[in-house]
């Protein structure tokens, strides 16, 4: 069925068109769900709490085709993992003033697998993950970032630095396979 | 935030489309979608327990309703009976305003007479007191009888607790009788003066009974005097001889 009936029969309160557009739509919101949150339980606790406000909200949706609706709904779901980590207190960023402007090795990650990439980012300390996830994976600048975790732009960057500092740290360690491939 | 949403480095879109693929991170979607479904369609679908609450809340409502109507009405009866056993408690406004300027003037003019009459009836020690006293009276505000205190709405009680006990004068008690039953004026002397009293009864202490033997052999002696009766007395005993 298309998106655009789905959404109208899930705005008149359609149970089987709810179900369509979470079915179509959660393994990929599961996703970015897990990139911020750890545990499992907790991030399926956040996608039903974005969906919930999805639902809730579809009225106001003017929907204008599949990306705009995806980008909104991740946008919840980001919201939602955010509020998450703050109600945990789990989200600690040490204020730094200086911060190397280092850039990501694309080319080294781009030779991962989804697999060996989610990993890397999962194994980052909360912060810094944060601050990845929403520079480097969701395009946002410092300032967003800023006012998005109530800390200030140089905080975001020395984030950002520390974070891909600690990422070629462990695509170090795990250089062999990569240098393998890269040969190849 | 959608325009920061836009990816703004276009050169590393390889490894981002992998993260966002679930197809490449089956292990970390969602095991089981249907109960996930059903959690979220709980929270979606109003529950029916409210409406149940709803109707609970109604019915304690009803029930309270009916306790406190009946309750409520046995209240205003018994106000009703309250007021028909005394229909001067609370008196009309208007009638406050009319009557009541008379019945002061009434009041004073009847405790004038009284007053005159005592006054007329004590002895000269006793005049001057009891003329001050009606003076003090016609120049303080009158203390009327409970039932005719009515401009002021003030208990009689508690105007008898505002004024001091001791100096309470018989023409006040006489006022505060009323108007309309013309009691017998009786005089201070009549009622008995209790200063005496208490001196006799401090003298009773320093008397001695004396005897006084005569050659006759008659004797005389002194009793003790009573209360009624605080003079000196001379009694005949029995002992005398008889000629």
């Amino acid at each position: 069925m298309d998106i655009a009936q789905l959404i109208r029969e899930a705005k008149q309160g359609s149970a089987s068109a709810q179900k369509c557009l979470f079915d179509l739509l959660s393994d990929r919101m599961m996703l970015v769900c897990r990139r911020y949150v750890k545990s499992a339980e907790d991030a399926e606790e956040v996608l039903l709490d974005g969906f919930y406000k999805f639902f809730k909200n579809l009225s106001s949706f003017n929907f204008q085709g599949d990306a705009a609706l995806y980008v909104w709904l991740k946008k919840i779901m980001v919201n939602e993992c955010l509020m998450l980590l703050r109600k945990k207190n789990v989200f600690t960023i040490v204020t730094e003033a200086t911060a190397e402007d280092l850039p990501l090795e694309e080319e080294a990650l781009n030779n991962l697998s989804a697999k060996e990439i989610f990993n890397l980012i999962v194994q980052l300390p909360v912060g810094y993950r944060t601050v990845f996830n929403l520079y480097e994976i969701e395009g946002m600048n410092h300032k967003e970032i800023g006012g998005l975790l109530g800390i200030a732009e140089g905080t975001s960057k020395s984030q950002l630095s520390k974070a891909k500092l600690l990422l070629q740290k462990n695509l170090l360690q795990n250089g062999n396979g990569y240098v393998k491939r890269k040969s190849k | 935030m959608e325009t920061g949403m836009l990816n703004e480095n276009p050169n590393n879109l390889n490894w981002k489309n992998k993260l966002e693929d679930a197809g490449g991170l089956p292990e970390e979607i969602l095991a089981d979608k249907n109960a996930t479904w059903e959690k979220l369609h709980n929270r979606l679908v109003p529950k029916p327990r409210r409406k149940r609450i709803v109707w609970y809340w109604a019915a304690a409502a009803c029930i309270l309703i009916t306790i406190i109507i009946p309750l409520l009405k046995a209240d205003k009866k018994h106000d009703s009976v309250v007021k028909k056993a005394s229909p001067q408690a609370i008196p009309k406004k208007g009638f406050v305003k009319k009557v009541v300027p008379l019945q002061e003037e009434k009041i004073m003019a009847i405790a004038a007479k009284e007053i005159k009459k005592t006054v007329t009836l004590t002895q000269d020690v006793h005049l001057k007191s009891e003329v001050l006293l009606s003076k003090d009276i016609l120049q303080k505000p009158a203390i009327v009888s409970p039932k005719l205190n009515t401009q002021n709405n003030i208990p009689p009680v508690q105007i008898m607790e505002q004024m001091p006990v001791q100096e309470m004068p018989v023409a006040n008690v006489i006022a505060l009788l009323g108007n309309t039953k013309k009691l017998k004026v009786v005089h201070i002397n009549e009622l008995g003066d209790p200063i005496p009293e208490t001196h006799s009864k401090q003298r009773i202490t320093d008397y001695r009974p004396i005897q006084i033997r005569l050659i006759n052999q008659e004797v005389y002696s002194t009793a003790l005097p009573s209360i009624n009766n605080p003079g000196f007395n001379i009694f005949k005993t029995g002992n005398a001889p008889s000629n």
